[in-house]
């Protein structure tokens, strides 16, 4: 059934397909239509879920971890400031193997204080242990939401489902939904090895000494290992029983381009208009969105960019002392593989808007150049 | 510890319990159990388990309170009565509402009057015992009881030494014949008016016994002063076997013990008026203290520090001279119907024929009291069984301290009234002054006992092991020490110092 | 002759590496009997997480999460809210150090409360961090010694009142229990068990360790704490019934001070001062408690 959607709804459509069974979160500006949302189908009887109103973020995710840890299904959005506020449990999730769902809606962090989007928030969130996917749409948000589950279920890892703060949470857009009963045969119920069980004890967490710890992160990284075929599989079963397939990544006009753009979240949809544009000019440029960000599919990107003569990745983010997020893990895939120029721009910090013009000039910027000027590209920034 | 990763859960879930961790190997102390003597059976010459016996009366368990009882002391009727009380004076719970009334306790096991019955079979060694005092017939009770084949030889025509002079306001002489009868139903010759040295000899015992044990007891000891063969001079002994009247007269005790005591609270009660001269202080008085008490109260009047010079005969009446020691020259007299001197007792001295025979009761130890004589007659049993066959019976446990006491689980708790006869009334006869307790005394007053030394399955020790290292097994407590970490909660919270610590072998 | 009747059932393995003599794990061993093997455990970052075992160990026989600190409460009402999917019914119980309760996780507890969490919350509280080697919490006593306020400059702020506190959530149960009365302490795990809504139990967990005394006074520690007034036993409901279960012998609290090293330095002052904070809380805990009427509060004595 199609629908006209903000983000928000669809991410909360996608909790409710899941048919998630605990549901705790705390409001946070853009993510607050969620919790309305979902604690209102619940309160009326249309969702069965507890639904556990908290007093803080770090408490929304223990509850739903607590749930998780007990063998149900649970759900948990938030932003910004609350994931920043959950940081030791996102790292306790992923440590103790709890298959949950988190959709984190991107907001600048503070001070000052901000609503507006970009990505700081979850990529530096990167290294908690949690698979993180970027979506481009609210149909993908609703989408993403259910496959998370069914990767989170079958690897044992959370899964962070992140979208731009107001321009998707806050948009509405003509999105798909999905019928219950194709969710079902799409989404089994869940039913983890081991959990918190008085039939069949075990204390779980424990002291772990030297050598013991190691291994377990052995294992951790196996699991994110694995995450990459199991996401792709995913995707494509999840197209063939809704007719929309989802990959690690979502190439556009890559082939024979001798330009690449890379970048996440709603940008690249600004990238696909001003691409079309430039290429209508005759310019060969094409784009690679990273949808899968955690674990960072290497293989697949270095086959995507063979062949580009340079690489532009746009930053909606920054590591301060370094440069920008993508721009890192970019260049570290290509090291010892390919030698191409990549270009790093930082754009759009706080929610400022990256037009299809500020794209185009960018990608003029890189045809005129041999190398990048300089190791960020600050674009648009007030100096 | 070493684990592949493929081998390991997803995240660190326990795979076992943790008894394979042995938290005992922390340990350098550890608990044990460790019955203890409690410093009332300490203290008691018979070293009777009171303890034990208490706790079954706390229970109501009165049978089998008088056989333990009676399997170390055949005269518990006696001793309830006589005894100067070692035990309480040692009791713990001396300080938390009073000590035990054990000789009420006792006495009360002794008056059920309960005969032990003795199954064991005779191992044909012929035992002779010379003196039927309570020495003697403990002696004689326990050899019986171990087997032997036993005659008891007595120069009177009556058992039970001077059990039999002490007056029946405080020893009812039925209770002595009670007790006595239940030790000859053990199994034993007897044979009366029979003297050593008179009637037969030590050399022709030997011939006919295995071994011979001499329970003779003590003679009177003899005043030299002027004056004591005149008539209405009497020995303590010879004043209590008169038994006539002597009403309105005036008597003179000297001596402080048990005797000098009685001689004087008989005359009260033949109507004299009664004075005791001791030569040193009351504390000093060998007599039971709580019989000195009575005395008092009836109106025995005794004068201290006074050391008798000479008797002299003034008419129809004696003049008793007299020097107060306090003052060099404090020389005084008395003028009386009679002077009873009762100035304690003295020994035969071991000769040569006594070498190889066993000796028990006052002739041994010249203790004086009758539990005394009645521990010596057990363990000289003891020693003569151990003579045969080798086997010592006489363990040796350690004594419980009041440290080891915890107080906490204690309330302060009174024991009852002690019952005694009004004083205008009992001078008129020679009923028993004290009375027993009831039934429900009996049960409270155990009730008190901290059980000092025995454990009576409180479970504290149980119940406070952080590290579940006690168990119950068959009513025992058994502690696992591959797991038990030596902090000793168990040592400080059992109530009545049961378990103990020791040093941890490594 | 039993002075204590406690369950037999035995719900906690030996072989747990608590510190000789820690009645954080008596206390356990306790909690446990009474609750049985319908029961989860939540802890958090305190000794527990320690003593209960490192992998592959656990010396408890019922299910026990270990989770970050500061969140126990929220992760149990997960787990509550998680049994009520799945229609099961187990006691969900929150097993925390003062450190929890008192401080890091005391908006998540406050959260709970107010959301009437059906979880029984207890904290083992020995007035410390201990696990971190013994540094002051907001239930450090005052004038205590702790590696943070060293005696020089010991504690100068007041313990926090938890119960007082988690009374006026006008949560349904809130309770005080200590090791040497376990009867006691059974019973109010026995009781919480049977009530819905968030349950409190503090219990005074003396710590050998940290409180400096020998290993085998924790009992006889936790007896002097009610016995000089120090640490009332009381429950109260709804914020509302306050039933005392102990009247104290009224020791003089020096008994108590002077068998610990973090209260060796303190003066008669000092223990002017605690009698008197002893002697506010029971007149309040008189006023509140209709039964208490008559109790004569005897603190100077
Ligand atoms: C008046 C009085 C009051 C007392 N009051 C108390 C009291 O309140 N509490 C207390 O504990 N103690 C008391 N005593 C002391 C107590 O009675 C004695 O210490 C105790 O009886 C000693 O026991 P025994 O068996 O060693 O000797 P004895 O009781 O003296 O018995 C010795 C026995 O040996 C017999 N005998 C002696 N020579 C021969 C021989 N040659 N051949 C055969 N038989 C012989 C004697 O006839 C006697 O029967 C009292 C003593 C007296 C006299
Ligand atoms: C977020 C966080 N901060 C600090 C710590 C370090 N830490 C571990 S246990 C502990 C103190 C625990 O004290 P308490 O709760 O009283 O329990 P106890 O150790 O005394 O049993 C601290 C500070 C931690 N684990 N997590
Ligand atoms: S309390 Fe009982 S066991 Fe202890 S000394 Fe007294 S009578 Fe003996
Ligand atoms: S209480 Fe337990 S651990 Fe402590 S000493 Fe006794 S048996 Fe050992
Ligand atoms: S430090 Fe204290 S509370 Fe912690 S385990 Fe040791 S004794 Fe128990
Ligand atoms: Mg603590």
């Amino acid at each position: 059934m199609k629908k006209l959607l903000t983000g928000n709804y669809a991410a909360s459509y996608g909790a409710i397909l899941s048919r998630a069974e605990v549901i705790s979160a705390y409001p946070i500006t853009p993510q607050t239509q969620i919790v309305e949302k979902l604690s209102t189908m619940v309160a009326e009887g249309k969702l069965s879920a507890e639904f556990i109103n908290v007093e803080s973020e770090r408490s929304a995710l223990a509850v739903c971890m607590g749930a998780s840890a007990t063998g149900v299904r649970a759900f948990t959005a938030t932003s910004a400031q609350g994931l920043a506020l959950m940081h030791e449990l996102l790292h306790w999730t992923a440590g103790a193997r709890l298959p949950l769902v988190l959709v984190n809606v991107n907001r600048a962090m503070a001070p000052g204080w901000t609503v507006w989007c970009d990505e700081n928030d979850s990529l530096s969130q990167r290294d908690t242990g949690w698979i993180q996917i970027y979506c481009e749409s609210n149909q993908e948000v609703l989408d993403s939401v259910i496959q998370a589950y069914r990767i989170a279920e079958r690897i044992m890892l959370p899964v962070m489902i992140c979208m731009d703060g107001i321009f998707l949470s806050h948009t509405q857009e003509i999105v798909d939904v999905p019928e219950q009963e194709k969710v079902d045969r799409f989404l089994p119920p869940y039913k983890p090895p081991v959990f918190l069980d008085t039939s069949s004890p075990h204390a779980f967490g424990s002291l772990t000494p030297p050598p013991v710890y190691f291994e377990f992160r052995y294992k951790l990284q196996q699991a994110m290992d694995e995450a990459q075929a199991e996401i792709e599989e995913t995707g494509k079963e999840f197209g063939n029983i809704f007719g929309r397939n989802y990959g690690l990544l979502d190439e556009y006009l890559l082939n024979g381009a001798e330009i690449a753009v890379v970048a996440l979240g709603t940008v690249c949809g600004t990238c696909r208009v001003a691409i079309d544009r430039l290429n209508k000019k005759g310019n060969k440029i094409g784009m690679l969105r990273i949808r899968t960000f955690r674990p960072l599919p290497k293989k697949k990107v270095l086959e995507d960019l063979r062949g580009v003569k340079k690489i532009m990745v746009i930053d909606r983010n920054i590591s301060y002392g370094h440069h920008g997020i993508l721009h890192q893990e970019i260049k570290s895939a290509l090291y010892r593989e390919l030698n191409i120029p990549v270009f790093g721009f930082i754009a759009g910090l706080g929610g400022r808007d990256i037009t299809p013009e500020d794209i185009e000039q960018m990608v003029n910027y890189t045809l005129k150049h041999e190398e990048p000027d300089t190791d960020i590209l600050w674009w648009g920034v007030n100096r | 510890m070493k684990f592949r990763a493929s081998e390991l859960p997803l995240t660190p879930v326990s795979l076992r319990n943790t008894i394979p961790i042995r938290t005992g190997d922390w340990r350098y102390v550890e608990p044990f159990y460790e019955e203890k003597l409690s410093p009332c059976a300490f203290a008691c010459p018979v070293k009777t388990d009171i303890t034990s016996c208490i706790a079954l009366l706390a229970e109501e368990r009165f049978g089998e309170a008088a056989e333990l009882w009676k399997e170390s002391n055949p005269f518990p009727g006696v001793c309830g009565r006589v005894c100067p009380r070692f035990c309480e004076r040692e009791c713990l719970r001396k300080h938390l509402g009073g000590s035990i009334k054990i000789h009420l306790l006792e006495r009360f096991i002794g008056d059920l009057n309960i005969y032990v019955q003795n199954k064991i079979q005779r191992n044909g060694k012929k035992i002779a015992i010379v003196g039927s005092g309570p020495a003697g017939l403990a002696c004689a009770y326990h050899l019986s009881r171990k087997g032997y084949e036993v005659t008891v030889f007595e120069k009177e025509n009556l058992l039970g030494g001077l059990l039999r002079t002490i007056p029946s306001y405080r020893l009812s002489q039925e209770i002595v014949d009670k007790e006595i009868e239940g030790i000859l139903k053990q199994g034993m010759d007897i044979e009366i008016n029979k003297e050593l040295g008179k009637d037969f000899s030590l050399q022709e015992l030997k011939q006919q016994f295995d071994a011979i044990c001499v329970a003779t007891g003590l003679k009177e000891r003899k005043l030299n002063i002027e004056g004591v063969k005149l008539s209405n001079v009497w020995s303590g002994r010879e004043f209590l076997k008169l038994n006539k009247d002597i009403q309105n007269k005036k008597v003179a005790v000297i001596g402080g013990g048990d005797t000098a005591v009685d001689v004087a609270r008989v005359a009260l009660r033949r109507g004299s008026k009664v004075d005791v001269f001791y030569r040193r202080r009351r504390e000093d008085m060998p007599a039971n203290p709580y019989e000195v008490e009575e005395g008092m109260e009836e109106g025995v009047n005794i004068e201290y520090l006074s050391e008798p010079l000479k008797i002299e005969k003034y008419g129809s009446f004696l003049r008793l001279f007299l020097k107060k020691k306090a003052d060099g020259n404090g020389e005084f007299f008395i003028d009386v119907d009679g002077v009873v001197i009762a100035v304690g007792e003295e020994g035969k001295t071991v000769d040569g024929e006594m070498e190889d025979t066993f000796l028990c009761g006052d002739i041994l130890t010249q203790k004086g009291t009758v539990s005394h004589a009645i521990g010596s007659g057990k363990e000289t049993a003891s020693l003569i069984h151990e003579y045969f066959f080798g086997e010592s019976t006489l363990a040796v446990l350690p004594v419980v301290k009041p440290e080891d006491i915890n107080l906490d689980y204690f309330k302060v708790d009174y024991p009852p009234e002690e019952k005694k006869r009004d004083v205008s009334q009992r001078i008129k006869d020679f009923d028993e002054v004290c009375q027993g307790l009831t039934k429900e005394e009996v049960i409270k007053e155990a009730k008190r006992c901290f059980s000092c030394g025995k454990c009576n399955g409180c479970d504290n020790c149980y119940v406070f092991c952080p590290d579940a290292a006690i168990s119950k097994q068959d009513g025992k407590y058994i502690i696992d020490y591959d797991h038990c970490k030596g902090c000793g909660i168990c040592v400080e919270e059992c109530p009545r110092g049961v378990v103990s610590m020791r040093r941890t072998e490594k | 002759m039993k002075i204590f009747n406690i369950p037999e059932e035995e719900n906690m393995n030996p072989g747990h590496v608590a510190c000789p003599g820690c009645a954080s794990a008596l206390s356990m061993r306790f909690a446990l009997k009474a609750l049985g093997r319908e029961t989860i455990l939540v802890v958090p970052a305190c000794c527990w997480s320690v003593i209960d075992g490192p992998f592959p160990y656990s010396s408890v026989k019922v299910p026990l999460f270990h989770i970050a600190f500061g969140t126990t409460a929220a992760f149990a009402s997960g787990i509550r809210a998680a049994l009520k999917m799945k229609n099961k019914k187990a006691n969900v119980v929150v097993w925390c150090g003062d450190g929890e309760a008192f401080d890091i996780g005391f908006q998540t507890l406050s959260g709970a409360a107010e959301r009437k969490e059906d979880i029984i919350f207890v904290c083992y509280d020995n007035e410390g961090y201990m696990n971190t080697g013994i540094q002051r919490s907001s239930a450090t006593p005052i004038r205590a010694w702790t590696t943070t306020t060293p005696k020089k400059y010991p504690k100068q702020e007041l313990k926090k009142d938890l119960v007082e506190i988690f009374a006026a959530h006008k949560i349904p149960y809130a309770a005080t229990a200590t090791v040497a009365f376990p009867e006691d302490m059974i019973r109010k795990f026995s009781r919480a068990k049977e009530i819905r809504g968030l349950k409190l139990i503090h219990i005074l967990s003396p710590c050998p360790s940290g409180w400096k005394f020998p290993e085998n006074l924790t009992v006889k520690i936790s007896r002097l704490a009610v016995e000089t007034g120090i640490f009332p036993l009381y429950e109260v409901e709804y914020g509302e019934k306050y039933t005392v279960n102990h009247i104290p012998k009224w020791l003089p609290v020096e008994e108590y001070l002077k068998k610990q090293g973090r209260f060796s330095h303190l003066t008669e002052k000092d223990c002017q001062e605690k009698r008197a904070y002893i002697e506010k809380k029971w007149l309040e805990l008189r006023e509140k408690s209709k039964s208490l009427e008559k109790i004569p509060i005897l603190v100077n004595n």
